[in-house]
């Protein structure tokens, strides 16, 4: 087991998954809200990396970010460094891979608070800001969770993406799935079988959390329609 | 608290809404919006609460103007200064009855919110809940938490959204006796929402009568209850004779009708419906209470209608029983139980239906 390499991902993954929390809650309010007639393309666009080959996303993130893109030179001029191959490009890569991960589990949760819950709100004399951060929020913290843990798992296991604009840099952009690779290439037949295990178990608590949540929202349902 | 209120909306059906109103400014009481479902009365509500925009128009609340289309003005629900009880109740699950009731209380320093929040659990009968969450209410204590979340931060208006009609009959009635105490001991100005005759009854000061997106009429409920102006007004309000009719002639005041196959009189009444022209189409109204039933051999009175018939139908509806007669026309009569067994009225007995010209109010026909 490569511990850099496993405290790498986690480190990526923890950066990615607040970073998306952040960008993600007022696009998932948007989205569970707006009634704007072209919100399906955004939605579309949002969903992307679930269907799209790693490879293909990972392709066009590094163009992105080439040195002969406007985006890559602009960062280049203001940091002094390029951003791919490095790990500010493996974060900005995750956050585009893992971007419809946090957003549907928050959008659902947003779009299942009562319209009249906010109205309320509203009439009760407090701001759109204020009725989001009161109850808006507090009534979707469960989507939060789920949305913090299914982006964190499914940065931990991403490849394609990584290969693509980290390529393998010991320390710096070889994460715990690249190294699995590497082990394989290797030979190293003991050596993959654990981290292939660790990420398997890891998988699975972190879904398993994820249902048991739902599960005591589901619990909750029943509790408030028998009241 | 003056309102007024002049708007038009157009449904994505094709359907309109257009309304126009005022209340005074020393206005206080409730104004009952009754109608037929689908007839914009919530819609009307969403409107001056800010929750829903309105097509053109204005919306004034004493000297503030809270929508205005010419000016492209239209204040967010936050700043109308109002309440709203939603028909739902929709307290807020995650927040204890205090924290709910105290929710729009947020602008108050702490101890005055305190004590307004402890003024409502004790006003409301609340008391030992104050830690509880609204699912651990039942469900009339709901109700009075809703209430007191709606009237704690004193809103000059409060809108009612048929805020009864999820309830069972001796809990409406009880709710009922504590909105209208609420809202008039605190000398507030209510709207309320409803399509029930008895809630209309039992609380409004006002009555307007709506129906699909048009005000058809509003005065006091006495006036529009006794006295509709219109017929499909009548058939709103659930008056149980509204026949079409013909008039035959009319002499010092007095109007002869025909009704089917029966005749009565009308007495002219002063309004701008009552003066009806020779052989012209119209309506009659009565309640049923009007109608006095007779057996037995005619004897003398004032009432100028004397109408024979044959009983059709006795129906209970609680403490009256509703008599249906055959005399030229289907005619309805609301009396005791009492007043049946003394009759012995069953179906097929010959009856005489007397009714006072006054009672009776012509309709123009629509």
């Amino acid at each position: 087991m490569n511990w850099d390499a496993f405290w790498l991902s986690m480190k990526l993954a923890s950066i990615t998954s607040i970073i998306l929390l952040c960008i993600g809650l007022p696009l998932a309010y948007w989205i569970a809200r707006s009634s704007w007639r072209w919100k399906f393309l955004i939605e579309a666009v949002v969903a992307l990396p679930i269907v799209l080959p790693p490879t293909v996303l990972g392709f066009y993130l590094l163009t992105a970010m080439g040195s002969r893109s406007f985006l890559g030179r602009f960062y280049q001029e203001m940091t002094g460094s390029p951003l791919a191959f490095t790990f500010g490009g493996l974060v900005v890569a995750s956050i585009f891979y893992s971007l419809p991960f946090t957003i549907q589990p928050l959008s659902m949760a947003f779009s299942a608070v009562d319209e009249c819950l906010i109205q309320n709100a509203w009439v009760l004399g407090r701001s759109r800001w204020m009725t989001f951060l009161t109850v808006i929020l507090p009534l979707s913290y469960r989507g939060v969770i789920t949305a913090f843990i299914l982006s964190f798992a499914h940065t931990v296991g991403e490849f394609g993406v990584v290969l693509m604009v980290g390529g393998n840099i010991p320390g710096i952009t070889r994460t715990i799935s690249i190294d699995l690779y590497d082990q394989v290439q290797a030979l190293n037949d003991q050596g993959a079988s654990e981290t292939a295990l660790f990420l398997l178990v890891f998988s699975f608590l972190f879904l398993s959390l994820v249902y048991f949540i739902d599960r005591k929202k589901d619990r909750k349902r029943v509790t408030v329609q028998f009241d | 608290m003056g309102l007024t209120v002049d708007l038009k909306y157009l449904f994505e059906g094709g359907n309109s809404l257009e309304v126009g109103f005022a209340l005074p400014s020393d206005y206080s009481g409730i104004t009952v919006l009754f109608g037929p479902s689908g007839s914009g009365k919530s819609t009307l509500l969403h409107f001056l609460a800010g929750i829903k925009k309105p097509d053109s128009g204005i919306i004034r609340c004493g000297r503030q103007t809270w929508f205005d289309s010419s000016q492209k003005e239209n204040w967010p629900p936050q700043n109308r200064s109002l309440g709203l009880l939603f028909q739902e109740y929709p307290l807020f699950p995650h927040l204890t009855i205090s924290a709910n009731i105290g929710y729009g209380l947020n602008r108050l320093p702490l101890p005055e919110k305190r004590d307004r929040i402890r003024f409502w659990i004790d006003h409301l009968h609340l008391q030992r809940k104050e830690d509880r969450y609204p699912n651990a209410l039942s469900g009339g204590e709901r109700q009075r938490v809703a209430l007191a979340q709606t009237m704690a931060p004193q809103p000059d208006l409060v809108l009612l959204d048929e805020p009864f009609s999820a309830l069972d009959r001796p809990m409406r009635s009880d709710m009922r006796g504590v909105v209208k105490r609420t809202i008039c001991d605190t000398g507030k100005a209510g709207i309320l929402v409803t399509h029930d005759l008895a809630d209309a009854l039992a609380l409004g000061d006002h009555i307007i009568i709506l129906s699909e997106g048009k005000i058809l009429q509003e005065g006091s409920p006495l006036e529009i209850f006794s006295r509709p102006a219109l017929s499909s007004v009548a058939k709103i309000v659930g008056v149980e004779n509204l026949h079409p009719a013909r008039t035959i002639e009319t002499i010092d005041g007095m109007t002869a009708l025909a009704v089917g196959k029966g005749k009565l009189f009308a007495v002219g009444l002063v309004d701008q419906f009552a003066v009806v022209a020779p052989k012209q189409e119209c309506f009659i109204s009565f309640r049923a209470e009007e109608v006095i039933l007779e057996r037995g051999k005619p004897r003398q009175s004032s009432a100028r209608n004397h109408l024979s018939g044959t009983v059709q139908e006795i129906v209970s509806t609680g403490a009256q029983i509703r008599v249906i007669i055959d005399c030229g026309f289907s005619l309805a009569a609301s009396i005791t139980k009492q007043a049946a067994e003394d009759l012995s009225l069953r179906p097929g007995a010959e009856i005489t239906a007397v009714i006072k010209a006054s009672a009776i109010q012509i309709l123009p026909s629509e």
